[in-house]
């Protein structure tokens, strides 16, 4: 559910594109990189020695605070987890594993009873107690805290400590979803006293925060290093971390990164822009792993700001969407590592679920190739030939740019009007947060993800009454019940026919419009080993396991 | 001189203090506010964004925040990041080190080149002043990104000799990580200083006093250091500082290539997130650095011409 901001980069960036292009011959002409590990595979090979010193790719920029719930983007994800562990722990493979909690259950559908392990303890030696974990989860609705899960807790109307090791979590209605939100940061678990001592300070650079993860913050500058060092109290011996300094660097331009990867200065990375697969392909220190279809939950869609323009009628919503090339987009602007995408939970999202037929067979149903002359005519039926549409998108993401001109050529063909405007930064963020600024553009590009794969999660988030992400205020009665009925529905084969209901109807209006899915690029070097491959890196103490091969 | 000396710090103060203004009106009138990078996607409750916009003032009308921003650094507090909630001077201080270091061996590599090329082109014409033009000609059109693009396939990719990208640790690490950042900032900077330096010195060697020495019979190198050199100092060291506050601007673009973290980067960072008081903090050590090189300049100047002495009466 959370929106990615746009990567930024200096026009270099572009430049080294260009030169590269020209140097390499075009990148369409360049055979697609194929994907080198099987989808069965999860993990690099284990990580068997320790390490002195370990050092990675933080993202394109450095976290805001180290306060787990205030910002949920890809630097603070990837990082923070290995600081603050959550009540459960999310594996390389999805599963929900014993974390703070040992472990859990629902005896009917309002509750949620967590029994928390006894020997957790913070960095700081104080043990785990039910105090602690109620206040934790509790922040996430408290709104001088602005947490950034806020909307995970939408439906849960009280957390109690229930027992010596005991918490239970009580829900307005029947809720089997909201167990994997305790999986990532919406379920970290901070030490109450220090965070209560804090206040407002809590996860400022200077302050820092008290959390029981394997690693604990040595050092942040608050721009371009953060040192993490082993927590030498941690509670778990067999999930202690190998590596005794962990240094996350945050870099911007594409180049930069793949130049800090081939030539050792960083040991490697998660979520590596498409432009650097054709240099780490040929790296020689280590190995860059490309996922297969579906190894991410990310999703790149082009959102509907609102229903009054052009875009209004859902014929011209289903015609620009039935003209999109998205598998020539995914083979030329992504370098082949991307898919087309035909509803916005993709395979990343149903693929690992034991539902996986019902799901596949839904999904085969949207797979549509490209049919500009039957989108023609569909505009021309609602009358929308010359009319105009605009949509905006991220200036500084190279990618998101030459999607915006994929789009205008495709609804120029089609008989649109269509406009792009490029926004910077701080303008592209704003189209999220307000509606004011949203409703200059008809549509605007988004590259979306949910932390961990439910499909149900997903839909709720931008086609039902109060999804954090219903930007454009579309709802349907019969996806509404169906979502509330998968949200409640313990079978995850029956939740998945729900939920497959729905998105045939969510499908057919196209509140947005799917176009493609990134696949997984992971870098590591050949001196450590241990990493995972999939989008799991999020929010999990993931570098606790990477270790000398 | 001491008046000379005087007159150029009011200067400095006065071109600072206007630009504080301009820098810290043009960011708040800009779109977009610092509260929503810290709400990142989600939108806050109005009671939320308040109490945010509340805990970093921004609630409070535009003068109010420009006094008390301005008597703080009065006081020597620059204030605090909004993002990471550090002080500023914390988050500048690291990397200003890194830049000024950056500018110095660049600058360094620029005069010793530059000067040296001029030199020869001028005293040596025919061959070695036609392969110095075509030298210079090619310097002056390697912009920073280009240069950075090709030092870093060739001396870190593909030789390995430097690290391609950050500065390693202690002063031999960090001055070998900034050694191709530096030559990326040099490479355009030589050419012009060589183009420069040749025509000062061919100037004063064209003037009849210098030919008027030379053929009394007075030795060659002392023509050239008392009558050549000395009065083409003036317009090389001028271009010196210029070449000097222009690279500070230019650290931008070298510092994101190369990822040192410098003051460039802090400046890209800062920008993108908003954070007032940590851009205004940059810009205005930008704007120092302007102000101070000009100032140099004429200093060095004053003391190389005794007739630029009395400036400070007139100006």
């Amino acid at each position: 559910m959370r929106r990615r901001f746009p990567r930024a980069a200096l026009p270099i960036a572009a430049l080294a594109l260009l030169t590269s292009a020209c140097g390499g011959g075009s990148p369409a002409a360049k055979a697609a990189a194929r994907s080198n590990f099987s989808t069965t595979q999860v993990t690099t090979a284990p990580g068997k020695g320790p390490l002195t010193a370990l050092t990675w790719y933080g993202d394109y920029r450095a976290p805001y605070s180290e306060d787990p719930l205030k910002t949920a983007d890809y630097p603070e994800e990837t990082i923070l987890g290995n600081v603050c562990e959550s009540v459960l722990r999310t594996g390389a493979d999805y599963s929900l594993n014993p974390g703070i909690a040992s472990s859990w259950s629902q005896p009917d559908g309002e509750h949620l009873v967590l029994n928390l392990d006894p020997r957790a303890k913070f960095s700081d030696g104080h043990p785990v107690t039910p105090a602690d974990v109620v206040y934790s989860l509790a922040r996430n609705q408290n709104p001088a805290e602005a947490s950034n899960y806020a909307d995970s807790y939408n439906d849960v109307t009280s957390i109690k400590a229930t027992g010596a090791e005991q918490v239970t979590v009580t829900f307005s209605k029947p809720d089997y979803l909201f167990v994997r939100n305790l999986g990532i940061l919406a379920g970290a678990v901070v030490e109450k006293a220090f965070a209560v001592k804090a206040g407002t300070n809590f996860g400022n650079a200077g302050t820092g925060v008290v959390c029981s993860g394997p690693y604990t913050v040595a050092s942040f500058d608050g721009t371009n290093t953060m040192v993490l060092k082993r927590n030498p109290n941690y509670w778990d011996p067999s999930r202690a971390a190998k590596a005794a300094s962990l240094t996350f660097r945050f870099l911007s331009d594409p180049s930069a990164i793949a130049n800090a990867l081939t030539s050792g200065s960083l040991d490697g990375a998660f979520d590596l822009p498409p432009s650097t697969v054709s240099t780490l392909d040929k790296a020689s220190d280590g190995k860059l792993y490309v996922g297969a279809a579906g190894s991410t939950t990310q999703n790149i869609d082009l959102i509907v700001s609102q229903f009054t323009g052009t875009l209004g009628n859902v014929q011209v919503r289903q015609a620009l969407s039935m003209a999109i090339d998205r598998a020539g987009i995914a083979k030329t602007l992504f370098y082949g590592t991307a898919d087309p995408l035909y509803s916005v939970a993709g395979p990343g999202f149903w693929q690992t679920s034991p539902a996986e037929p019902i799901y596949a067979a839904a999904y085969q149903k949207l797979v549509q190739a490209p049919d500009v002359a039957a989108a023609t005519k569909l505009v021309q039926q609602a009358g929308a030939t010359g009319k105009a549409v605009s949509i905006g998108y991220a200036a500084d993401s190279p990618t998101q740019a030459q999607l915006a001109e994929v789009l205008q050529q495709t609804g120029d063909s089609i008989g649109l009007k269509v406009t792009i405007t490029g926004l910077p930064d701080q303008q592209y963020g704003n189209l999220f947060i307000d509606p004011k600024a949203r409703s200059a553009y008809d549509s605007f590009l988004t590259i979306n993800y949910l932390e961990f794969p439910e499909t149900a999660d997903m839909y709720m988030s931008y086609a039902t009454k109060g999804g954090v992400q219903n930007f454009n205020g579309w709802t349907d009665p019969t996806v509404e019940a169906d979502l509330v009925k998968a949200q409640g529905t313990q079978d995850v084969q029956q939740r998945a026919r729900y939920v497959t209901a729905a998105q045939a109807v969510i499908a057919q209006n196209l509140p947005w419009i799917p176009i493609v899915a990134p696949r997984a690029l992971v870098f590591q070097n050949k001196a450590v080993t241990g990493a995972p491959l999939t989008f799991s890196y999020m929010d999990n103490a993931w570098a606790a396991a990477v270790g000398a091969p | 001189m001491g008046r000379l000396v005087l007159s150029r710090l009011g200067g400095l103060v006065t071109t600072l203090l206007l630009s504080s203004v301009v820098i810290f009106g043009s960011l708040y009138l800009a779109p977009g506010s610092p509260e929503d990078v810290l709400f990142g996607s989600r939108t806050p409750s109005a009671a939320a964004r308040a109490a945010v916009r509340h805990q970093l003032h921004l609630d409070q009308p535009l003068p109010v925040r420009y006094w008390d921003w301005l008597t703080g650094v009065l006081r020597g507090d620059l204030g605090r990041s909004m993002v990471t909630g550090q002080t500023v001077s914390s988050r500048v201080g690291h990397g200003l080190g890194i830049t000024l270091a950056l500018v110095a061996v660049s600058m360094l590599l620029v005069v010793l080149f530059g000067v040296g090329l001029g030199t020869a082109a001028a005293l040596r014409p025919g061959a070695v002043d036609s392969a110095a033009n075509t030298l210079t000609s090619v310097s002056v059109a390697v912009p920073p990104f280009v240069a950075s693009t090709l030092l870093i396939s060739g001396f870190a990719v593909h030789l390995g000799w430097f690290p391609a990208s950050g500065i390693g640790t202690g002063a031999i690490g960090e001055l070998r990580g900034l050694i191709l950042p530096a030559c990326a900032l040099a490479v355009i900077n030589c050419g012009f200083l060589a183009r420069i330096t040749r025509n000062a010195l061919r100037e004063q060697l064209a003037k009849e006093h210098v030919q008027t020495a030379l053929v009394r019979g007075l030795p060659r190198w002392a023509v050239l250091r008392d009558h050549v050199f000395r009065n083409a100092v003036p317009p090389i060291v001028t271009a010196v500082a210029l070449l000097t506050s222009g690279m500070f601007a230019s650290t931008l673009v070298v510092e994101t290539a190369f990822a040192v973290p410098g003051i460039g980067m802090l400046t890209i960072t800062s920008v993108e997130q908003k954070d007032f008081p940590v851009v205004q903090a940059v810009s205005l050590l930008l704007v120092a650095a302007f102000v101070i090189c000009n100032a140099v300049s004429d200093l060095v100047q004053a003391l190389v011409d005794p007739r630029l002495r009395t400036a400070g009466r007139t100006v």
